[in-house]
């Protein structure tokens, strides 16, 4: 392994971390407020609202990503080409990347896990704090916003962190549709010089630093938010 | 192009000459072989890196942390393609430094296998970890006191003991080493997802063959499930 070669690599690679980034930050970002509203559905009263919030956790959670990411790149997109006068729109640089198709189903599997951890904690809420919200006259509204959800995100969030860690591993599924994140690009490398080694070990140290800072991240959130 | 009709569909999921069903069901009997294979050598070797985290050592247990640590912070399609190209290299140095002679090479299924197992392991060792420290500390006095070599302790009392509370996380474990199988599908490994994708893109029915994938890995997780909560209730029998 030659040294020079190695550490050339990094500057290559400074373009598909921001992208490895941003699918990182939207997705959480989104992927939590969907989980928000996926996890209030799921302990709602009305039965066929909570059966979908129930069946979007367990369908999603019971199947690999990388089957999802190709249901929407392959399957949906596919479907889209088909629509007359497509090719031609100005949606279509948008609807042929397969950055937006990356994105878009790591928020679904964001808000499948992170929706089935914050079940959880919705349900560990205490039932005290519930009753006095209700005592003090609070709407449901009210009662959710300023009660339930803030303690239950508490509650959550030594696991909504891991999730996250989990889900920033999960960005480098996008390469598999020609998204040039930090695998993409090291892949890429990998074809042009015929190198197995050097451009993989390479990512894999920048994703063995980003995790190291995240979990840093998350230890100080979780201290700062312990009870 | 593609899509006119449920019932051309149809036709290619079933078991016909020219349907994908029986292509796919092989695909699922792999991913099942390869899931099962790695998950047990990820048990193997989970035991061994709470082994080594727990002996007392402070060599093994930096062996075991770096391990764990290294394996858990890199994403597992980057690993399975670095373990599967470099796995058979890695085999035989690891053969050469024991100072055995001879040269293996693994086959694709046993390339697949390692690499799989190989980040399973890692996970395997903190569920083993956190589940043997639960074991209460009287009953392996007690064990000692009874002068039972090593061995059996944890083959009689340890192990089974440490079972019950290690259930859970294997269980979730599992579910994972369900789903990280179609990793191998990048690589060029036919398994489930890679049946489908040759049938998708053979019949041009994208999404019906992927829906299809996904319906089957999903038949299997819930299988599972249900086969971990019995035998999770068999494991609590005697505690409330």
């Amino acid at each position: 392994m030659s040294w020079d070669f190695f550490l050339g690599l990094f500057p290559q690679l400074v373009d598909s971390f921001w992208i490895t980034l941003s699918l990182w930050l939207l997705s959480s970002s989104i992927g939590l407020l969907v989980a928000t509203c996926i996890a209030v559905m799921s302990v709602s009263k009305q039965l066929p609202i909570r059966w979908i919030a129930l069946g979007f956790i367990t369908t999603i959670r019971g199947t690999p990503l990388l089957v999802q990411i190709y249901i929407l790149y392959y399957g949906v997109g596919n479907l889209i080409a088909q629509v007359p006068g497509i090719r031609s729109s100005f949606m279509w640089p948008i609807l042929r990347d397969g950055y937006w198709y990356a994105l878009l189903a790591l928020i679904i599997s964001s808000a499948a896990y992170s929706g089935e951890i914050l079940r959880g904690a919705i349900m560990n809420v205490p039932k005290g704090e519930i009753e006095a919200a209700k005592s003090l006259g609070l709407s449901t509204a009210h009662m959710w916003r300023l009660i339930i959800l803030p303690r239950a995100y508490r509650i959550g969030l030594p696991s909504l962190g891991g999730e996250s860690i989990i889900l920033l591993k999960a960005t480098v599924l996008a390469s598999t549709i020609t998204v040039m994140d930090l695998l993409g690009m090291a892949n890429y490398i990998r074809m042009q010089t015929f190198k197995i080694y050097e451009p993989l070990l390479a990512v894999a140290i920048v994703y063995v630093l980003l995790t190291f800072i995240l979990t840093r991240g998350v230890a100080l959130l979780e201290r700062r938010y312990q009870y | 192009m593609s899509d006119s009709g449920g019932t051309g569909f149809l036709a290619l999921v079933m078991f016909s000459d020219q349907g994908w069903g029986g292509p796919l069901l092989r695909g699922a009997v792999v991913t099942l072989e390869i899931s099962l294979c790695s998950y047990l050598f990820g048990a193997l070797l989970g035991l061994l890196g709470a082994w080594a985290k727990l002996s007392g050592s402070r060599l093994t247990w930096w062996v075991a942390e770096v391990y764990t640590t290294i394996v858990r912070a890199i994403p597992a399609l980057l690993l399975v393609i670095l373990l599967f190209y470099t796995g058979t290299t890695l085999l035989n140095e690891a053969i050469a430094w024991f100072g055995w002679r001879g040269v293996v090479n693994l086959s694709g299924f046993a390339a697949v296998v390692f690499s799989l197992g190989f980040i399973k392991g890692a996970y395997m060792t903190e569920v083993f970890r956190g589940a043997i420290v639960a074991v209460p500390e009287g009953v392996g006095e007690a064990a000692q006191a009874l002068a039972l070599p090593p061995i059996l302790r944890f083959r009689l009392i340890t192990f089974p003991l440490m079972l019950r509370v290690a259930l859970p996380g294997m269980g979730n474990l599992w579910q994972s080493a369900l789903k990280d199988s179609s990793l191998v599908s990048v690589v060029g490994f036919t398994e489930l997802l890679a049946v489908g994708k040759i049938a998708a893109s053979q019949t041009k029915y994208y999404l019906g063959f992927f829906c299809t994938t996904a319906l089957i890995f999903l038949a299997l997780a819930i299988i599972s499930n249900w086969a971990f909560s019995l035998v999770g209730r068999r494991l609590n029998r005697g505690f409330a």
